[in-house]
């Protein structure tokens, strides 16, 4: 870095919250928060499909809010607290979300997951009941390429009812289509 | 079943999670650009602004120098040309005298950060003369000079094929009704959400790896040897779990070779991950078709004769090309029953990013053209769309016209379902104006019948190892790229040697470690690896049945292999774990491991082009579209699809589901939005290259899916089972279109069904002209003369005419 | 072009927390500056290499310009409240909801999430030639890409074309224009306070710009005054998919009727001009008519009457025409 022709030598320090845990650490000023996180964090679980806030692979929560970590720069994260996937489970058990996905199949290639999962857990936080449509509006800016979303909703929706203390089985057409 | 455990199916046709799925929803899987090696260097590739150019100077001088800058590679350091298909060897890792699209690589760096390597590509000069671009089909008609490529077969058309099976002229003269119509089908491509990357990495004892998300690492390997001049065994290509492929991530890319080519200068690491924009320059998306379908029907819509003829735009490359212009006349024949069949092709070279396999390759346009013609048809001969196909289908275990082998055909059953479903009969040419439906069906490969080079080896091998702790793991070189290939190896040993899938650990992708399988297209995976695990699984059982036996003094019979037990099914009690059975083995036998492969049946085409088309098992779909349509603006809302799908037999259903309504999905951005659309001044720049200007449908555009599986085993299948993959994407657009018709009473005969067309068409329909909007001539081409094959009913065996080429060895195209 | 860029090059950062300190960065480092908001627009003007700023002033930090407050007149707007601020503050959705509701609108959840209010309405056009690093008008050279025959147009003008075609790609500015509202901007000594309809300015004023600011000007704040408060709102984007896009044509309609005729009407449009373009003919021309069927398609025809279309995009001209029906039938937002 420090060898860049354009770039002035020196990281800027800020602290800030990562998945609960205090985190310090220096960056060149114009790194993203996307880049922070991959690169100097070491947390791969963000991905990126586009870097210009044109997919939403790269979300994350911010304060508990989705935002595009593609559209962030590091140093406008001090003191803020950052939630990724990585932070998702509590030790070994996954978050309803996790495995509400993981049991419905609506993560398929895997790489739009993260965005997804931390974008519905923020809606399920202020919404423990969203309609379908809720569902539709609080995704609108997730793009996946290979479920049709379809089995992402059943998800959320099966987790929904889970947080909420339900004991919800999905429907046997979501498993095995209509007869 | 073949399971020899009873009937009882314990883990086929029922829902798991998949294998992977607790990695992929805690961000724990790695793709290819989450790997970081230590001392890793980054590369960047600079790229052509010019369409068409040749290189006159390239000067790398100031770049090489810079700090942090570790090797600068230009077209003539690796000069060995290179291409999916023996037949088209026309790409090299970076371009050495000529570019030939907008994006084409000419050069690369490798630094030591991004960050360098982006900045080292302004240092390098190249100078270029300009040569006149070739934009379009008719462009590349028109223009034989000057010649994108040397080769081919004239000018710029990179591709004449003509076969005629019986004679399609006296099959006119006997129908009712004959219908002469034009289509296109636009361009698109696959978009997955991950950009592709690759690392290599080149060790002192001079063996090479590279991890990459590739769905077809065998195929990069014999790339890398080739343009490497390394023997294979050198080289080890791990495919990466990919984020999404869709036939995108199918050739072997420039970018993995130059990563390996600097692992190989400098004794680095070296990892490249595409921009967005790189992607979109990757394309071998789907080739933009133009269409004339001229079909004869007898009066209750019998197909007595149909000619077909497609005109591909290539793009700058040959890619999956020389396939993807047969594919564009193999499965026209394999629905409804076709008496005499005759296909031209061509695809010409354009200087745009080259096409090539996208979700279907080859076979959604034609699909778009001959479904909106049966409901016009169906229209003039006043009877029902539905009840038209369902009187004419293809009867199972037959043969077509153009020699393909239909084996199991569930589509009568997926049309019944979707009818009833979507209340057809009480819907179709009854609902206000604004709201239509139509209808559409399909037919897709369960892995073609023949690789892409000339081999009789097996398509697709496992290795099983069962050790005395009682674990199993499958090593299979196919490559999971989402649609859940690991996880179809977990379910069917498991379900032969009766443990849990989960227990059972899957290596895959791997040419150290892996047998080949050549890879992740054409719908090939679940059937081909599926039948060599199922092979491996079975000889495992074999192998360790009879020392239980023994051990138990039970009738080898009587042995059921479930629970992780093998026990005795008259007493259950009577058995011991899977841990103990193997150990039995392994004493009487020494270790245990075992091997399967597949080899696809022979096909009875003898006819040069008959390679392509031929399959295992053919899956079937129908669809209903319901719209609705604004007639001011002319945007068209697709509220639902019903969608009926003959997958033979379910390994999975909720993994089946994921695959069908992911398919609408693709197809239902295909059908309404997703466009390569090129600036026509300018140079032929893509308009922009970027996931804002290329409109993926989101959660707000996608519609309501119902679907309907549909079992009939195929006998050729793992357990029966046939793809899902890609063949419910074919219905969507055609369904669409009729359903446009329903809707306002205009015929959108091309895709995507963008507003614009809709309002243009339904001005005309105002104004008292046709009420169509859509393509209005087709080219004139050389067509060679075609190559007359008897069909079956005439006493045909398969070959074409004497005086004709017959195959006799390899013939020289042959592709999945 | 084949630029194939996605990472940030390097410049001088400034995150000032007040703004007088942001006002002095601006005038200290001068034309170099780049004022930094949400970042939406910023970040793909300098991924792309296109923009580079050798200083940014980042704001985020800067707390007097967030938030929505209630004053004597109506409620004022800190520049860089969020989208999802405005579309879910109580009295937005009480007295302005044609703002909440075209706020509501913008790109997507998470972009609403980091996108601002006063971003939103400076960002520049969306003309993929000019985005693209094409010197053309807008950059500096002497040439419209987005107008040569056989150029690529459907997103572009069919109003107020002056050498470039682009339109203004903001879903709230209309909107602010049809609540009347009052742009506060500042720089070194000086606070001007300019209504929404003349902060947006065309080629003609001045090709390079999209609004009325200047290096060294700070939008700092936006005032809605209650003149509109409650009154009736239309608010309608078109748009190519459900999210994410930005309007192919948008209208915003605030209108106030007393006993079944329209008293009085603001009706602006967007996407189809290099600037949010109110329809003052139209104002004009229902002003007194009775709310009926027949005034709403005599403002279609009228809304539509020096429209000029290029190549691809003539059909703009009957969706203009419809969204203004639609706005003047009296529906509410």
């Amino acid at each position: 870095m420090e060898n860049s022709p354009n770039r002035p030598a020196g990281k800027v320090p800020i602290s800030l919250i990562v998945n609960g845990e205090h985190t310090e650490i220096a960056f060149a000023p114009h790194k993203t928060l996307l880049e922070v996180l991959r690169e100097d964090l070491g947390l791969t679980g963000t991905k990126h499909g586009c870097e210009l806030g044109e997919c939403g692979t790269c979300a994350v929560l911010m304060d508990g809010q989705p935002v595009l970590s593609c559209l962030v720069l590091g140093v406008a994260c001090s003191g803020r607290s950052i939630s990724t996937v990585e932070g998702m489970a509590d030790g070994p058990t996954l978050h309803p979300l996790q495995k509400a996905f993981a049991d419905l199949g609506a993560a398929q290639c895997g790489y739009c997951t993260p965005g997804l999962l931390l974008t519905a857990e923020a809606l399920l936080l202020d919404n423990p009941s969203p309609t379908r449509q809720a569902i539709k509006e609080a995704l609108a800016g997730n793009l996946c390429r290979c479920t049709g979303y379809i089995k992402i909703y059943e998800a959320v929706e099966l987790a929904a009812a889970w947080m909420r203390g339900e004991s919800a089985e999905p429907a046997r057409e979501i498993l095995y289509g209509q007869r | 079943m073949a399971s020899g455990n009873g009937d009882a199916l314990r883990v086929i046709g029922r829902p798991h999670r998949k294998v992977d799925a607790v990695d992929k929803v805690t961000g724990q899987t790695k793709f290819a650009d989450d790997l970081y090696l230590p001392q890793m260097l980054y590369c960047k590739i600079l790229r052509s602004p010019h369409p068409h150019a040749r290189i006159t100077s390239i000067d790398t001088s100031t770049a090489k120098e810079l700090p942090g800058v570790k090797g600068v590679l230009v077209g003539r350091d690796i000069p060995i040309a290179f291409g999916i298909l023996p037949v088209s060897q026309d790409e090299h890792a970076l371009a050495p005298d000529k570019v030939r699209f907008i994006g084409d690589p000419v050069a690369a760096v490798a630094a030591i950060s991004e960050e360098i390597a982006t900045e080292t590509l302004d240092r390098i000069h190249v100078e270029y003369e300009q040569l006149d671009a070739i934009a379009s089909i008719e462009q590349a008609l028109a223009n034989p000079e000057p010649r994108i490529h040397d080769y081919g077969d004239s000018g710029n058309l990179h591709k004449l094929v003509s076969l005629e099976f019986g004679d399609v002229e006296e099959g006119f003269e006997q129908a009712y009704l004959v219908r002469e119509d034009l289509f296109f089908y636009g361009g698109s491509t696959h978009l997955p959400m991950e950009q592709h990357a690759a690392l290599a990495s080149y060790s002192a004892d001079h063996k090479l790896t590279l991890w990459s998300s590739t769905q077809t690492p065998h195929y990069v390997q014999r790339a890398l040897a080739k343009v490497l001049e390394m023997p294979a065994s050198r080289i080890r290509v791990i495919a990466c779990p990919n984020g999404g492929g869709f036939g995108g991530k199918s050739d072997p890319f420039s970018h993995e070779i130059v990563v390996a080519k600097f692992a190989m200068m400098t004794g680095r690491p070296v990892k490249i991950t595409l921009t967005r924009e790189e992607v979109f320059y990757c394309h071998r998306g789907r080739h933009p078709t133009l269409m004339w379908a001229k079909t004869g029907v007898t009066k209750d819509g019998h197909i007595t004769a149909m000619h077909f003829r497609t005109a591909l735009d290539g793009g700058g490359y040959g890619s999956y090309g020389v396939a993807s212009t047969y594919y564009t006349g193999a499965l026209q024949t394999v629905t409804y029953q076709v008496d005499r069949y005759k296909f031209q092709g061509m695809r010409a070279f354009t200087n745009k990013p080259p096409c090539g396999p996208k979700r279907g390759h080859g076979t959604p346009q034609p699909r778009f053209a001959l479904e909106v013609q049966m409901d016009k048809l169906a229209e003039q001969l006043g009877m029902d769309p539905a009840d038209m196909r369902l009187r004419h289908l293809v009867p199972e275990n037959s043969l077509t016209a153009n020699y393909l082998r239909v084996g199991s055909i569930g589509l009568g059953a997926c049309i019944e379902k979707v009818v009833d479903g979507s209340q057809w009969r009480d819907r179709f040419r009854k609902l206000p104006e604004g709201r239509g439906v139509g209808l559409a069906c399909s037919s897709y490969l369960s892995g073609a019948g023949l690789p892409i080079y000339w081999n009789n080896m097996p398509h697709s091998g496992v290795q099983l190892k069962c050790d005395r702790g009682g674990g199993i793991t499958v090593f299979c070189g196919s490559t999971d790229i989402g649609q859940g290939s690991d996880s179809i190896l977990a379910y069917i040993v498991a379900e032969v040697l009766g443990v849990d899938p989960f227990e059972i650990r899957i290596v895959t992708a791997d040419t150290d470690l892996t047998p080949v399988d050549l890879g992740s297209y054409a719908s090939r995976v679940t059937l081909m690896s599926g039948n060599a695990a199922l092979q491996a699984a079975e000889r495992a059982r074999d192998m360790i049945a009879p020392e239980v036996a023994q051990k138990l003094d039970v009738p080898r019979d009587r042995l059921v292999f479930a629970d992780s037990r093998v026990f005795d099914s008259e007493d259950p009690e009577r058995g011991m774990t899977f841990a103990e059975a193997v150990q039995a083995a392994e004493g009487a036998l020494g270790t245990i491991g075992t091997v399967g492969s597949y080899t696809p049946p022979k096909s009875p085409g003898r006819y040069r082009g008959a390679g392509v088309g031929p399959s295992p098992a053919y899956s079937y779909s129908a669809a209903v579209a319901e719209v609705e349509v604004d007639i001011d603006s002319g945007i068209v809302r697709v509220l639902k699809i019903w969608i009926g799908h003959d997958i033979g037999r379910c390994i999975n259903p909720t993994t089946v589901m994921g695959q069908v309504e992911g398919s609408i999905y693709m197809g239902l951005g295909e059908a309404l939005m997703e466009d390569m659309e090129y600036r026509e001044n300018f140079h032929v720049v893509h308009k922009i290259p970027s996931m804002l200007e290329y409109k993926s449908p989101t959660t707000l555009d996608m519609c309501e899916v119902e679907t309907y599986l549909i079992s009939d085993p195929d006998p050729n299948g793992p357990f029966g089972a046939k793809e899902a993959g890609q063949g419910p994407l074919l219905p969507v657009a055609p369904a669409v279109a009729n359903a446009v018709y329903d809707a306002v009473g205009v015929r959108i005969d091309e895709v995507p069904i963008m507003p614009e067309k809709v309002r243009k068409a339904l001005k005309q329909k105002a104004s008292g002209k046709e009420a169509r909007y859509g393509p209005t001539s087709f080219p004139d081409i050389p067509w060679p003369e075609p190559i007359h094959v008897p069909t079956p009913w005439e006493g045909g065996d398969g070959k074409a005419l004497q005086h004709e080429e017959t195959t006799t060895g390899p013939p020289p195209e042959r592709q999945h | 072009m084949a630029v194939i860029r996605d990472m940030i090059p390097a410049f001088e950062l400034f995150q000032p927390t007040s703004v007088d300190d942001a006002l002095s960065l601006l005038a200290q480092h001068g034309d170099d500056t780049w004022v930094l908001a949400g970042g939406l627009d910023s970040f793909d003007w300098f991924k792309d290499r296109i923009k580079r700023p050798k200083v940014v002033v980042e704001l985020s930090g800067v707390e007097e310009l967030k938030g929505i407050r209630s004053t004597e007149d109506g409620v004022e707007i800190g520049a860089m409240t969020t989208l999802t601020e405005v579309a879910t503050n109580s009295e937005i959705l009480a007295n302005y909801g044609l703002l909440a509701k075209a706020a509501s609108q913008v790109a997507t959840p998470q972009i609403r999430n980091q996108g601002t209010l006063g971003g939103n309405v400076s960002q520049d056009t969306r003309c993929w030639y000019y985005r693209g690093g094409w010197p053309c008008y807008r950059a500096g050279g002497n040439i419209c890409y987005a107008s040569a025959p056989q150029a690529m147009n459907r997103e572009h003008c069919i109003f107020g074309a002056d050498r470039c075609v682009a339109v203004n790609p903001s879903d709230t500015a209309p909107t602010l224009i049809a609540l009347d509202a009052k742009m506060i901007v500042k720089r070194a000594n000086r606070e001007r306070v300019i209504d929404a309809e003349d902060f947006f300015i065309g080629p003609g004023t001045d090709i390079t710009r999209m609004t009325v600011l200047r290096p060294g000007d700070l939008l700092t704040s936006i005032r809605i005054p209650a003149t509109w408060a409650g009154a009736s709102f239309y608010w309608e984007k078109v748009e190519d998919r459900k999210s994410w896009d930005f309007a192919l044509v948008s209208v915003a309609r605030a209108m106030r009727v007393s006993n079944g005729s329209i008293t009085e009407a603001r009706v602006v449009v967007n996407g189809v001009a290099p600037y949010p373009m109110r329809l003052d003919a139209v104002e004009a021309a229902v002003r007194g008519r009775p709310l009926s069927e027949e005034t709403a398609q005599m403002g279609g025809e009228v809304a539509i009457r020096r429209a000029k279309a290029l190549r691809h995009n003539d059909y703009k001209l009957p969706l203009i025409r419809n969204l203004v029906r639609r706005a003047l039938r009296g529906r509410p937002a």
